[in-house]
């Protein structure tokens, strides 16, 4: 089962405690990078979601406010086909305007084959369209794996930042224990 | 130079003292409590000498007398401070590594801890050797991310950071020697298996001349134990974990004690699972290994009486695919990975000196 989140926004969203980078606008299945209890407990995601950063596409299928009602139909990872019609264009409207357009301005010497010859290849332009935009889609399923090392890097730097606002009050440590014969030198010369 | 050995239960930091030439340890629990925010509270920590440090309005006692006073609240007192409303004593690392479920400024306080224990760097660059768990077999974390974090903390102090496997380390401290004709000695030195049984996990190493063949770690370690045997004892995990700390000895397990038998069994489990995972790592080797290998075992959760005798015990049950030429509890057990990570800081150190 997959849970996928969509970044709304320009920027990088971080989430910190699950160790995932949503790049702007773009979807990612958080179930690749943590387990179902981490992610529904994450404090990061929530505020991310409650700010409208992200959405949430629930198991696979996202809801989108109108005019398009259906973005993906079905989300698997990779291999799987995903289903796709660009933000903002409702393709039956549209096949629907064009028709009558071109009725309404079709000179007397064209037949009626060329008018449907017409709308065909303004067709096939259309689903030229949904097709480019699904490998828009399955580029950002393959781009789904995060670099660590520069996830840590940025949580460290975050992490320094709130260091520098800690004081330290009264500073103590354990106990020093010396252990003796313990060759420490002679172990390094043979390493 | 320093070592820093970076455990879910302990800190343990490592240095070589200049004038003895021998290496010495401090040890510091890795959590800390948030202390009720009241006017007084800071006063009262001043006062009674507690470990802390404080963001924005609230205190936080650190290490061991974050322990200390969980410890006297439980039993009813309140050196004066109002803690009312004090929490879990927090842990910000889980299966050996850093918890990235803890909020920010839980890791912020730790890596203040950790400064504390460790300081400023004696020179620029001076060599602070760490040690990381090996990949987990049984859980879904990276090791990567928390080495990552470590590294860039120590670097932003002027250390110069290495690091090394954890379970490695033990071999470097304990010098485990393995039967070998091409050598002229005999014996090829640093080779053999090392063991780390700790708080969150359990880190196994096989190294063949200081190369690490084998690593990786396994997460049911001590705090598994407590808290399975906890759930079939029906009481509560820590009274579980002072109980085994005080009580247990694997040796005399009166097992009309529901708390004993079930550490008991709990530590059977957790041997033959270390073992059986090795033994599966082991058989995916290119290299054929005849010669017998010693066994060194070193952790927290292996200094309970009897570990040794009950390794033995769970060893001689398994079918293994490697001879056993011994097994022995690494001395000082509770340094010993800190004081590998020592003697790897030397060699580096001493190494960059040659080299000029």
């Amino acid at each position: 089962m997959a849970y996928i989140v969509h970044n709304l926004t320009k920027q990088t969203v971080v989430l910190s405690d699950l160790r995932a980078e949503i790049n702007p606008h773009k979807m990612l299945d958080l179930e690749k990078v943590a387990e179902r209890p981490a992610i529904e407990r994450s404090h990061d995601l929530r505020l991310a979601l409650n700010t409208s950063k992200l959405r949430l596409c629930s198991q696979g299928v996202v809801t989108h406010s109108k005019p398009v009602e259906k973005i993906i139909e079905k989300h698997h990872y990779h291999n799987e086909t995903v289903t796709n019609t660009p933000v903002g264009i409702d393709e039956d409207k549209l096949v629907e305007v064009v028709r009558k357009v071109m009725q309404e301005n079709k000179p007397q010497s064209v037949d009626n084959t060329q008018v449907l010859d017409a709308v065909t290849a303004l067709q096939k332009q259309i689903s030229s369209l949904n097709t480019g935009s699904k490998s828009t889609l399955e580029e950002t399923q393959n781009d789904l794996s995060i670099d660590i090392e520069q996830l840590a890097n940025m949580q460290s730097k975050a992490i320094e930042r709130i260091g520098l606002n800690i004081e330290t009050g009264t500073k103590k440590t354990g106990k020093k224990i010396i252990l003796k014969n313990m060759q420490s030198g002679n172990l390094a010369d043979e390493l | 130079m320093k070592s820093l050995d970076i455990g879910t239960m302990n800190l343990c930091k490592g240095e070589l003292d200049i004038a003895t030439e021998e290496p010495s340890f401090t040890i510091e629990r890795n959590c800390f409590l948030q202390a009720a925010v009241s006017d007084d509270t800071e006063t009262t920590l001043k006062e009674n000498n507690w470990n802390y440090v404080k963001h924005e309005n609230n205190c936080y006692i650190l290490g061991e007398d974050a322990i200390k006073l969980k410890n006297l609240l439980t039993v009813g007192g309140d050196q004066g401070i109002v803690m009312t409303k004090v929490g879990e004593l927090r842990r910000p690392m889980k299966d050996g590594v850093l918890n990235t479920a803890e909020e920010k400024l839980s890791v912020a306080i730790i890596q203040k801890l950790i400064f504390n224990l460790i300081g400023k760097p004696a020179f620029p660059n001076e060599v602070l050797c760490f040690c990381v768990p090996g990949d987990p077999v049984n859980k879904n974390f990276n090791v990567i991310f928390h080495k990552t974090m470590l590294t860039n903390f120590i670097k932003s102090l002027g250390y110069t950071p290495e690091c090394i496997p954890e379970a490695l380390a033990i071999v470097f401290s304990q010098r485990p020697v393995m039967e070998d004709s091409s050598e002229l000695s005999g014996e090829a030195p640093f080779s053999g298996i090392g063991m780390s049984f700790g708080g969150g996990s359990i880190n196994c190493c096989f190294s063949l001349k200081k190369m690490p063949l084998i690593n990786f770690s396994v997460a049911n370690s001590g705090d598994w134990i407590d808290i399975e045997a906890s759930k079939v004892s029906g009481i509560d995990v820590s009274a579980m974990t002072r109980f085994k700390e005080k009580n247990l000895d694997l040796n005399n397990i009166d097992f009309s004690d529901i708390r004993q038998a079930s550490l008991s069994i709990f530590y059977d489990s957790m041997i033959q699972n270390a073992l059986t995972n090795f033994s599966a790592k082991f058989n995916q080797l290119d290299n054929h290994i005849e010669a017998p290998l010693e066994i060194v075992i070193a952790g927290g959760t292996a200094l309970a009486p009897g570990f040794i005798d009950r390794f033995k015990t769970v060893l001689s049950t398994l079918s293994l695919p490697f001879k056993v030429k011994n097994v022995r509890l690494a001395e000082n057990a509770l340094y010993t990975v800190s004081h590998g990570c020592l003697v790897k800081a030397i060699s580096v150190e001493k190494k960059s000196k040659e080299k000029g």
